[in-house]
């Protein structure tokens, strides 16, 4: 039946709307595809696997796909003070969320200026811009004025300030920014429109994959930092997710390699802890990816390109 | 202030003063708050604390309370404040950049690099403070162990004592030591230990005869072992422990370096290691994980020791000795901006002579942080339902603070064999080297220095975990030691030898 049936359907319809033809080359395609894929997930899942495995079934046997003598005992360590974990993921995610709306507001708004040609302070600032990019005053200069001057120290801005412009991303968001027509612009000025309302009724909107992709840089940026922590937080309240794990891994290899200095007695579970703590810290970030990811592919190609 | 349009800063409209413009956008009010740290606090009979922290360690104000409390009743007009400093050594750098050094903190050649705060007078010199203000201490080490810490002259840290002779030797696991009936006293060279090694190979399937890792940490060769003293171990420089002219030499360039890496390269052969040595990281992992049967390594006067099983080991090293890189390993220094240095000091003193405050510090609050597991024996452990996960007052750094001779035990068999009085009689019975106070000031060889270090990371450990032949990889590693800059280092380090022995060092 369906061989009677098939071929003249298929030649009827529309060529696109044809399920895929089966043939040689589109299953080596797939298959090649498919590896690749498999290339990209396996290592998450040795990771996750081997967090929830027992630490002596990896002593014993190495890493693999499946968890060894499932144990939970990795996430009871990590977890041991779950006060403290919610605490640094709470301070993460803030720093995150009003970082990125931070940034964003700041970076588009000053992109934008510059992506005008007739904007009589576009060359100062651009040049303010660029040059910190090149050059920057160095570690203890910086943390002088942070410290000393601005007075930042444990505080949760300073998790947040110094990441608010990034020169790199403020470049993408201007080409973007230049490459829109202008003619709509004109139009709307002509109909009445301010520059504020140009920009938030127009400007804004048609760059929505461009602020997409730069929002899930700067998302990433602020959510993996914790060397803004490691300088300016000492108050264990305020320390944000990535420090408290970081903190937790170089606690655990002290131990393990100084146990007899130290006086240890207690068996800790190292290689799965490790695994523990990078399947923590991807944690909520990866959701985000599943969000912006229609955007983002859109977006790097449009931001690059300058005609 | 002026008002100034939007459109005025557009190219477009007419001139503006933009001067104005710019000036509306702010000078950054910095010049108007000044710099205000807390260097020194100013001696308001607070005494700040600085010293190597960890995750578990919450309870810093509580246990500040607790010691307070104690020094109230010795009448003491001061109290300490505690601050555990995380990723110390990167902290206290930026901390003593920025003048936010605390009155007292924890120090060493290794962290903190206590040779630079000493030279730029970051630290107070202790010479009159402590036999003044802290007697015990000061008379509980002899004045030989005190030189050990002298820069230029002065003494600026506090030695922590601990165990200062590096006990090289091996440690095996006391499960296949008894399994295989292996006479561990018997042993006093490494290469005694190929019997064992082999029969492990043999018959224990899964088990790594023998510890390697990538860095080239655990190997059969040492200074110590030879009497020699490590002036620059990170350099490979020594000199004899009893060596009158303090002749300096290359540990590499020497028999006994080569009949090491000769043993190494046999037992790398023999397959005793792994045939690639794992990243320290993961070797330490492989070990606590009881996948291998002996490492070598630094090891205590008593056994079992505990790694985390039951081990058992022997110290190789036929004269333990005193010398600057033992005893300057642990210090604590008081900051020569410290509002008031005596009592600095005098908290010095209750540190390293009363049990309790001692105790307090390493341990916690009894029953909040720990309880006597055994009492008799002050053995002490976690109270019911606290563990190292989630404890938040559990250091586990005892030489951070003081005399580590007065802590509690934390494992009962340290304290049958009395680990503590074995421990301090090694110090008391060690030689003491005719090197001790010495350190390379290593700034006219910069360069020199940086092209050793690299070379020494990039050829020794290849030899001393036998993965090249002996002979080839030492004459090797020597030709790019000697292409790094070794003679001139060798030769600054006598200059600076001959001076520190004209001085009467």
């Amino acid at each position: 039946m369906v061989t009677e049936t098939a071929p003249p359907a298929k030649a009827h319809r529309p060529a696109r709307h044809s399920p895929p033809a089966f043939n040689l080359r589109r299953l080596a395609i797939h298959c090649g595809l498919a590896i690749v894929a498999l290339g990209f997930v396996t290592p998450l899942i040795i990771v996750l696997s081997a967090s929830f495995s027992s630490e002596s079934a990896i002593t014993d046997n190495g890493y693999s796909p499946l968890p060894q003598r499932f144990s939970a005992t990795a996430y009871r360590y990590v977890l041991g003070d779950p006060g403290k974990i919610v605490q640094a993921y709470g301070v993460s995610i803030l720093v995150t969320v009003t970082g990125t709306i931070v940034s964003l507001t700041i970076m588009s708004m000053l992109a934008y200026t510059l992506s005008r040609n007739d904007y009589r302070l576009r060359r100062p600032l651009s040049f303010y811009v660029l040059f910190t990019m090149i050059f920057n005053g160095g570690l203890v200069p910086t943390y002088i004025l942070i410290t000393q001057y601005l007075h930042l120290q444990n505080t949760l801005l300073v998790l947040v300030l110094p990441y608010v412009v990034t020169p790199w991303y403020l470049l993408l968001l201007r080409t973007y920014f230049s490459q829109l027509p202008k003619d709509i612009m004109d139009a709307a000025r002509i109909d009445g429109a301010g520059e504020w309302r140009v920009f938030t009724g127009i400007v804004l909107p048609l760059s929505k994959p461009a602020l997409a992709t730069v929002g899930l840089f700067v998302m990433l940026l602020y959510w993996n930092d914790w060397w803004l922590g490691l300088l300016y937080i000492t108050d264990d309240r305020l320390a944000p997710l990535q420090l408290y794990l970081y903190r937790i891994l170089t606690n655990i290899d002290y131990a393990a390699s100084n146990s007899q200095l130290a006086g240890t007695t207690i068996a800790i579970p190292i290689q799965t802890v490790r695994m523990a703590v990078a399947v923590l810290a991807i944690g909520p970030i990866v959701a985000a990816f599943f969000f912006i990811q229609r955007f983002l592919i859109r977006g790097i190609a449009l931001g690059g390109l300058k005609d | 202030m002026t008002v100034v349009s939007r459109r005025a800063f557009l190219s477009g409209s007419g001139k503006v003063a933009l001067g104005a413009g710019l000036a509306a956008l702010g000078v950054p009010s910095l010049a108007a708050c000044s710099s205000s740290t807390k260097s020194g606090g100013g001696g308001d009979g607070v005494v700040s604390y600085q010293f190597l922290g960890n995750p578990n360690e919450g309870d810093a104000a509580a246990v500040s309370t607790a010691l307070n409390a104690m020094l109230k009743e010795k009448g003491k007009s001061f109290t300490v404040s505690l601050e555990p400093v995380q990723n110390y050594t990167q902290a206290m750098t930026l901390k003593s950049s920025a003048g936010q050094l605390g009155d007292m903190f924890f120090t060493a050649p290794w962290a903190t690099d206590y040779y630079r705060l000493a030279a730029a007078k970051s630290l107070l010199a202790l010479d009159d403070l402590l036999p003044a203000h802290a007697p015990t201490l000061w008379n509980s080490m002899a004045k030989t162990t005190w030189d050990a810490v002298r820069v230029n002259g002065k003494i600026y840290g506090a030695i922590n004592q601990q165990r200062f002779p590096k006990l090289w030797g091996f440690i095996a696991q006391q499960k296949l030591v008894e399994k295989y009936r292996f006479d561990v006293a018997s042993i006093s060279h490494y290469e005694e230990l190929e019997p064992f090694l082999a029969t492990i190979k043999q018959h224990e399937h899964g088990i790594v005869p023998w510890a390697t890792d990538s860095a080239g940490n655990n190997t059969v060769f040492n200074p110590e072992l030879f009497g020699w003293d490590p002036v620059a171990s990170a350099y490979g420089l020594a000199v004899r422990y009893d060596d009158a002219n303090l002749q300096v030499f290359n540990m590499y360039d020497t028999p006994e370096f080569k009949a090491a890496a000769a043993v190494s390269r046999r037992w790398h052969e023999a397959g005793y290691a792994v045939s690639s040595p794992l990243s320290a990281a993961d070797a330490a992992a492989q070990n606590s994980g009881g996948k291998v049967a002996v490492l070598a390594g630094q090891t205590g006067p008593t056994n079992p020791q505990y790694y985390p099983f039951p081990t058992v080991g022997k110290v190789l090293v036929p004269t333990p000795l005193l010398n600057t890189d033992g005893v300057s390993a642990t210090l604590t220094g008081i900051n020569s901006h410290a509002g008031n240095p005596e009592q600095a000091v005098q908290l010095l003193e209750m540190l390293n002579s009363d049990r309790d405050f001692y105790n307090t510090i390493c341990f916690g609050i009894k029953g909040t942080h720990w309880v006597f597991t055994d009492e008799s024996l002050g053995v002490v452990g976690f109270p019911s339902g606290q563990s190292a996960a989630n404890s938040k007052w559990n250091p586990n750094t005892d030489w951070v603070f003081g005399k580590q001779f007065n802590a509690y035990y934390r494992s009962v068999d340290d304290a049958k064999h009395k680990r503590w009085e074995a421990e301090a009689q090694v110090n008391r019975t060690a030689a003491t080297s005719k090197a001790i106070g010495f350190a390379l000031d290593t700034t006219p060889i910069k360069t020199q220095i940086a092209t050793l270090s690299a070379a020494l990371g990039q050829y020794r450990p290849q030899v001393v975990n036998g993965l090249q032949d002996a002979d080839k990889g030492v004459s090797s590693l020597l030709k790019n030691l000697d292409n790094a800059g070794m003679q001139k280092v060798l030769a600054e380090a006598q200059k600076q030898l001959d001076t520190f022995r004209k001085s009467g060092g």
